[in-house]
């Protein structure tokens, strides 16, 4: 028995290695044939069902997307009208995504749907029935190709809230978004093409994932973008004028961040933000209001040691040595770095240094 | 607990062949060879637990991978990555570039296996380094790429470092370009906008530590980055705020507090307890306890344990070059016979 199951595995293993070899030069073969198409300069939609073929089973060579990029712009692109360029876009928006459900990864892939979106015409015919509806600015095809492109990246951030290369690639979508419609214009069917974020609808976007969960840092992370993009932080003026009704004095003035503190005091990720948050407008008002806010959560857990922590960095030194041995006794993993602490402030010049401490 | 030394057949094993499980990871086989290489060197079992004829061919299997093109002289990943010759296609080679991560990761094994560099070229190297540096100061890892982040820069500072020859790239640029991935948290993300995370947090530590004309971190910046790693210990250590303990931190964040001589705020036990659970039974180590190990997480534990040991046998580990990420002999070797001033 175990002669003939020897006998039939060699032969599967030699059937396999086969395969294996036949498909290897079957790539090899396309491969030369479009390098060699590439060489001479072929721009031919032959050229590009090739480059489809190689790019199907190995995306990640780079060069053959520049090829394929290449055809379109010297070959393909200069004999369309633009409705048909509209459509070969849209094709290689599909392939794309069907190429990274099973490469996420890849970077090329991204970079080719990049310039697709880039690439996408405005619709010159602006005859009604030409564009799918009401007359309009001749922008809806890329409106349309933009909003499914944020579509695709916050499903990838719905399944993975953390993945920052998703993140990144929202970023990227919202600035290259074309502009609104005209506003008074609307389309005769369809969701609405006005997709640009006001700065209150992504902080509104930021703290549904927050609610969601508490420990997305990268989702803290992104709210502090949002106020550093709206050059609300130095803005004195604002500041001055007393404009407590701007989104970053919400943030400061609202219970938002301190919920999440309190909500789970153990999770670093809202102390952080909100360290940084204070770091942004260092008023003494707001620093004396936020260690009383700290100081009673200390009360009701006094084991936090993330409370402890922030208060260490903004008390007074008497305070801060007895915090410090509060920490090393509930924190004893990091009790070097306490210790550490409390000789830097021995030699310390002034205990006034709180300022110096939260500033970016 | 087993001895270290079982994890080294786990590398020996991937040196001989890699298992179909790792196919995507064939586009990056000389980073993987680096990794099993260097975990041998770590564990000092490398003439142990190799031939000579092993190591020899190991050795003309890099240099294999060495190649010059328009863009400068470098390494590639490995044979799968070249382009075959043609009678179709002329020139086919022009599409065979090297890589920046992969040429560092030649160059440290190379030097694991005492090759005495004199292959490698250097005009040819400098060129390339050149070439891949962009206007914003970063570095692409292949040519006609747009992908460059802190990585790729860690990687060029410490071929330069290696050389000796800081000319052939804009450092203040680089420079730059490290700073302005630093966050208010107190690391370094990938690339500027990103949050802080601990591999890149190292190669922007690791990078300024190797460079002579770097300046200093300020008190303020320096005592924000030290609060920000030592945050990432919640027992073994994370890669960014409230994500899970992963072996490889260990080494990333633990090795960013040597380089900073702040190695002391260490709980050393406390590394060393994950890090046991994240062995696996028949050897290697992996980034979690009951996840498969590989070369990386098994390298990069172990450099861990060696700058933090906690046991006669982890005290007896080869002493790490942190910056360079080898241990002290092999950087020394490297640099011996890489630097220009040496008299070598």
């Amino acid at each position: 028995m175990a002669y003939v199951g020897q006998r039939a595995n060699a032969r599967n293993y030699r059937e396999r290695k086969e395969k294996e070899l036949a498909k290897i030069k079957s790539y090899n073969a396309l491969s030369d044939r479009v390098l060699a198409k590439k060489h001479f300069g072929d721009y031919s939609i032959e050229a590009l069902d090739l480059t489809t073929d190689l790019l199907a089973i190995n995306p990640e060579f780079y060069t053959i997307w520049n090829y394929r990029r290449h055809i379109f712009l010297n070959g393909v692109f200069p004999k369309s009208n633009p409705a048909e360029i509209h459509a070969r876009l849209k094709d290689d928006l599909e392939f794309t995504l069907r190429a990274l459900k099973q490469h996420p990864k890849v970077y090329w892939i991204w970079n080719h749907r990049r310039w697709c979106l880039e690439h996408i015409p405005v619709a010159h015919d602006a005859r009604p029935e030409a564009q799918g509806g009401a007359e309009r600015d001749g922008l809806d095809w890329q409106r349309q190709s933009w909003a499914r492109e944020l579509f695709v990246v916050e499903k990838m951030m719905d399944a993975d809230p953390r993945n920052f290369h998703a993140w990144n690639y929202r970023r990227y979508v919202l600035a290259s978004l074309p502009p609104d419609p005209p506003s008074g214009d609307s389309p005769s069917s369809g969701p609405s093409l006005a997709l640009h974020r006001t700065p209150a609808s992504e902080l509104a976007f930021t703290t549904k994932k927050i609610e969601a969960n508490f420990s997305n840092f990268s989702a803290w992370h992104q709210r502090s973008k949002v106020y550093a993009a709206t050059g609300q932080m130095a803005d004195a003026s604002i500041r001055d004028a007393g404009q407590l009704n701007s989104p970053l004095f919400l943030d400061l003035n609202s219970s938002f961040v301190n919920q999440a503190m309190y909500t789970d005091p153990n999770d670093q990720s809202a102390w952080i933000y909100h360290r940084w948050l204070i770091s942004q407008n260092p008023d003494p008002a707001v620093i004396h209001r936020e260690i009383q806010i700290i100081q009673d959560l200390l009360a009701e857990e006094p084991d936090s040691k993330w409370c402890l922590e922030s208060l260490e960095d903004g008390s007074v030194k008497t305070e801060v040595t007895k915090i410090l041995q509060r920490l090393i006794d509930i924190d004893p993993k990091r009790k070097e770095r306490y210790h550490d602490l409390g000789l830097e402030l021995a030699t310390a010049t002034t205990a006034t240094t709180t300022n110096q401490h939260l500033s970016t | 607990m087993a001895s270290l030394s079982t994890h080294a057949s786990h590398c020996v094993r991937f040196l001989h062949a890699l298992s179909s499980q790792m196919l995507e990871a064939d586009s990056v086989r000389m980073i993987i060879a680096f990794y099993c290489l260097s975990s041998l060197d770590v564990l000092d079992q490398l003439d142990a637990k190799s031939k000579k004829a092993d190591r020899d061919q190991w050795r003309e299997w890099i240099w294999a991978q060495q190649i010059s093109s328009s863009w400068g002289t470098g390494f590639r990943s490995g044979p799968s990555v070249a382009i075959p010759a043609s009678n179709v296609s002329p020139n086919p080679g022009q599409y065979d570039v090297p890589h920046v991560l992969m040429t560092f990761s030649a160059i440290l094994s190379l030097a694991i296996l005492r090759d005495d560099l004199k292959r490698l070229d250097r005009a040819g190297l400098r060129t390339f380094l050149c070439r891949m540096q962009r206007p914003d100061g970063s570095f692409t890892a292949i040519p006609n790429s747009i992908e460059s982040d802190l990585r790729m820069v860690y990687a060029v500072f410490v071929i330069c470092s290696l050389l000796n020859e800081w000319d052939a790239i804009n450092v203040q640029k680089a420079l730059e370009f490290i700073h302005n991935c630093r966050t208010y948290e107190g690391g370094y993300g990938q690339r500027p906008y990103l949050e802080a995370q601990g591999g890149t947090t190292f190669c922007a530590l690791g990078s300024l530590a190797l460079c002579p004309s770097a300046p200093e971190l300020s008190a303020n910046d320096r005592s924000r980055t030290l609060r920000w790693l030592c945050g990432r210990q919640i027992g073994g250590f994370q890669g960014r705020t409230e994500k899970g303990q992963d072996a490889c931190y260990s080494f990333w964040c633990g090795g960013s507090l040597k380089i900073l001589g702040a190695e002391q705020f260490v709980n050393v036990k406390a590394n060393v307890e994950f890090l046991r659970e994240c062995q696996f039974k028949f050897g290697g180590i992996a980034k979690a306890p009951g996840d498969h190990p590989d070369p990386m997480h098994t390298y990069l534990s172990l450099a861990a344990l060696s700058i933090y040991p906690f046991s006669d046998e982890m005290r007896s580990l080869k002493g790490v070059d942190v910056a360079v990420n080898a241990t002290q002999e092999t950087a020394a070797w490297a640099r011996q016979h890489l630097s220009s001033t040496s008299p070598n």
